[in-house]
């Protein structure tokens, strides 16, 4: 490979070997020179805009900006010289000058790259005059802030929207002096296209965009920072969350996570912590007034069981319980008796519960298929992957969908067909190479669909098992491809919620649609909300509560949306599950970290289902013992069940 | 051994420098072998005579800040910068990305608490300036001790090399702009 042959470089009088390929500054960093930068991310595009990583280089009369000059064999270096200092300070300087960059009253003090590389090059006073600008603050986001005050025009927030959200909702406006980050050209976040994934935020070296619920609230030196899984989706993204007495500062992407190196959406790092809701404190018969001890709790467990005897007993799950949690309802499950059966609250159970292809596999296709999905809502990680091959001309984006989506805008093509409709579509298409007459297109779009089959090009098919508007859940019939020999077709299906496909596969048959119960009486309904609060679950708990004769909530947070059960047990969130595990809709096990300790008496869901399993059936106070320890254990428990699940559907 | 004279003066600033110096403490009877505090806010001596040492606090906001500044400057032979305000602006300058107008307008006849309120504009009133500026785009400054406040271990150490004869080199790690 031309990437690994090596290079031999002399830097500060010493050699150094680097890679041809990489930049001065990457060969510099990689032999531990630290070279200053600004504009410079290592996930970005390079502009070279700063000028801070400047270099002298033997046999160049003037300096070389290091992040976008490609290292040679041979090459000469200086980094530091007193030159070089005096350079950078200045261009220091000018860049203080240039806005109102006052330190005391920014929210950034303490993790600024501009103040530290200040403090770096002894930078003790600002010998030119200030500009002092008038400018605005656009304040009218719910989740940050952007203060063109303390803005550097580095253009890290505008390449990271660009390259890694795929939105490019800022960019560059005006000229000369006058730039500034501009949102929408002359508009405002509030208003904007703005998908709000706070990636901006993560990357800005200065105070410009700064978040606003963890403003003030602790610097970096005073905060515990942790990784865990994110709660929001089936994507699974890894997340960095700084805590401070014991409270959720912030949350951001983690950069170690090969599956967003970094990114994040608005539901992983806004919306996943509930700053305001309520903690349901002690366990409680009927209405919050009656808050009792847990023994009397568990008593009253025991009663309405053997009130319900011989009627079907319901385990309500949000598709976040995690895989431990999964394997204690198995046992609640065995102590409810025979009739009892499991359900997700929040999500329709996809038919066939297997792992979707890697993520890569997106970030290499040809041709991605939206059918009758809107991943920028559901999975918007994903989404930002899509729409950053779509926008780089690497992909074509064909949407089906009957409803609009808002990925609508990226598409070549978009279809008003149903899934199984356009399975059809697909399986003519790898057949004869070209669709037929009957798809309504004008010439150069059914050109371009047809050009899709040609080749061997590589196909993604993203889907969501979702009803129509009878209420009939729409399946995409992927078995009908998946046997077509010439396709190179990929499935990603994105109604998952965040382990449904972990929950499925310990609890198989037992684990059953929640369409089946709405509106047909049952005995004992167990509802393990945790600290889901999203509406498509408080729906399916009211349902299922008004079909049920009597209801055990397992909830976190008081909630208007839920009903008021028989019995209620308060069990811990998120936060405060770990360690455990869930599976993403790759299959990939990721684990979920204990970031915040549990309050005192609040046990986890799984640990609160222990409970209600020995109240049931002492024989069983230690679970079912199936639970695997360890990674490895998980993995191999996954692949049985995988290999199962083919081998059933094969045959 | 003649005591070093000092002068130190108080632009427009919050007096948190000049307490960050009285923090000083016990070193204060120390250092008060080796310095005699002439014209200051601590003294309340107006007039500023001769001195070794000019100490600024706070930024340049209006015409009679100017004139003091200015005046120290002349009378004194080492002019330090004591603080964010005089060293960058701090503070004070939050006003520089608001109109003059609208800032006077805002402090003495829109804010929640005024009844009836007009903004002065006697001559015997110092005037405001369009910004609020730092007090090197003045005068001549020798040395800086920037933070806000800088801490009384940085203003110690300043004024121990300052006495030695050396100007105060902020290393990282003791340079701070908040």
């Amino acid at each position: 490979m031309a990437g690994e042959k090596l290079i031999n470089l002399n830097i500060n009088g010493k050699p150094v070997e680097g890679k041809q390929g990489q930049t001065i500054l990457e060969v510099c960093r990689g032999a531990g020179i630290e070279i200053p930068t600004l504009c410079y991310h290592p996930n970005l595009s390079i502009v070279g805009g700063c000028r801070m990583c400047m270099v002298e280089v033997e046999g160049s009369n003037k300096l070389l900006a290091s992040c976008s000059t490609p290292a040679e064999d041979g090459m000469v270096i200086l980094t530091h010289t007193e030159k070089l200092k005096e350079y950078r300070r200045l261009n220091l300087e000018f860049l203080f000058s240039e806005r109102n960059h006052i330190c005391p009253f920014c929210e950034s003090s303490g993790a600024c790259d501009l103040q530290n590389l200040g403090y770096e090059h002894n930078m003790e006073s600002i010998r030119v005059e200030y500009l002092a600008p008038q400018l605005e603050t656009d304040l009218s986001s719910p989740y940050f802030g952007l203060d063109h005050n303390r803005c550097i025009l580095c253009t890290r927030c505008i390449r990271t929207c660009d390259e890694i959200e795929g939105i490019h909702t800022l960019d560059l406006v005006s000229r000369g002096g006058k730039t500034v980050v501009g949102v929408d050209l002359h508009g405002e976040f509030g208003t904007s296209t703005c998908t709000s994934c706070g990636a901006c935020v993560q990357v800005c070296p200065t105070g410009a965009l700064y978040d606003k619920m963890p403003s003030y609230r602790g610097r970096p030196q005073d905060l515990e920072s942790k990784s865990t899984t994110c709660p929001g989706c089936g994507v699974g993204c890894g997340l960095t969350v700084q805590t401070r007495y014991e409270q959720i500062i912030r949350v951001i992407g983690d950069e170690a996570c090969p599956i967003n190196t970094g990114h994040t959406c608005r539901i992983g790092r806004y919306e996943s912590i509930s700053y305001e809701a309520e903690r349901i404190q002690r366990p409680r018969l009927g209405a919050k007034s009656d808050s009792t001890d847990e023994n009397t709790v568990l008593a009253k467990c025991k009663t309405l069981l053997s009130k319900t005897k011989g009627r079907k007993a319901v385990i309500g799950l949000t598709s976040r319980a995690t895989l431990e949690t999964g394997f204690e309802a198995k046992a609640l499950l065995k102590a409810l008796g025979d009739n009892a059966v499991a359900t997700l609250l929040d999500v329709d159970l996809p038919p066939s519960t297997t792992p979707c292809g890697s993520y890569d596999k997106i970030m290499d296709a040809d041709v991605i298929w939206l059918v009758d999905c809107n991943p920028a809502r559901s999975a918007p990680v994903l989404a930002s992957m899509v729409r950053r091959q779509v926008r780089k001309r690497a992909a074509k984006l064909i949407v089906c969908s009957k409803r609009r989506t808002d990925l609508d805008k990226y598409a070549d093509i978009k279809l008003e067909l149903t899934p199984s409709d356009v399975a059809k579509l697909m399986a003519q298409g790898f057949k004869d190479k070209c669709t037929d007459e009957s798809i309504v297109l004008d010439s150069p779009r059914k050109k371009t669909l047809d050009q899709c089959f040609s080749g061997s090009l590589k196909h993604i098919v993203i889907t969501s098992d979702r009803p129509d508007r009878h209420g009939q859940l729409q399946i995409f019939p992927k078995a009908e491809l998946e046997s077509l020999k010439d396709a190179n077709l990929d499935f990603f299906n994105i109604s998952v919620g965040t382990n449904t496909l972990g929950l499925s596969a310990v609890l198989g048959d037992q684990l059953v649609n929640r369409k089946d119960f709405v509106g047909k009486p049952f005995g004992l309904f167990i509802a393990c909300v945790g600290d889901d609060m999203s509406e498509a679950l408080s729906l399916t708990v009211r349902q299922l509560d008004a079909a049920s004769e009597a209801t055990v909530l397992l909830a976190s947070y008081e909630s208007e949306h839920n009903p008021i059960a028989d019995v209620t047990l308060p069990v811990s969130t998120w936060w405060e599950e770990g360690p455990s595990h869930i599976v993403n809709m790759t299959g990939e096990i990721r684990e979920v970290e204990s970031i915040l300790e549990s309050k005192a008496g609040i046990r986890t869901t799984a640990a609160t289902m222990r409970c209600l399993t020995a109240t049931f059936d002492p024989d069983l106070k230690d679970g079912t013992g199936e639970l695997p320890h360890g990674n490895r254990a998980i993995e191999d428990f996954l692949k049985n069940v995988w290999k199962e699940r083919k081998a059933a559907s094969n045959e | 051994m003649n005591k070093v004279k000092v002068a130190t003066v108080w632009l427009g600033g919050c007096s948190g420098c000049h307490m960050s110096f009285l923090d000083l403490d016990e070193r204060l009877i120390e250092l008060a072998e080796k310095i005699e505090i002439t014209a200051s806010p601590i003294t309340d001596i107006k007039e500023i005579p001769k001195v070794d040492v000019g100490i600024v606090e706070g930024t340049v906001c209006n015409d009679e800040n100017l004139e003091v500044l200015k005046e120290l400057r002349k009378q004194c032979k080492v002019l330090v910068a004591l603080g964010d305000c005089s060293a960058y602006g701090g503070i004070s300058s939050m006003r520089n990305w608001f109109p003059k107008e609208d800032v006077l307008q805002r402090a003495y006849v829109d804010t929640e608490s005024t009844t009836m309120g007009a903004v002065p504009r006697s001559e015997e009133l110092p005037t405001l300036l369009q910004c609020a500026r730092p007090i090197q785009e003045f005068v001549k400054v020798d040395a800086y001790i920037p933070g806000c406040p800088p801490s009384a271990d940085e203003i110690h150490f300043a004024i121990t090399e300052l006495l030695e004869g050396r100007v105060p080199v902020w290393e990282k790690g003791m340079l701070h702009y908040d």
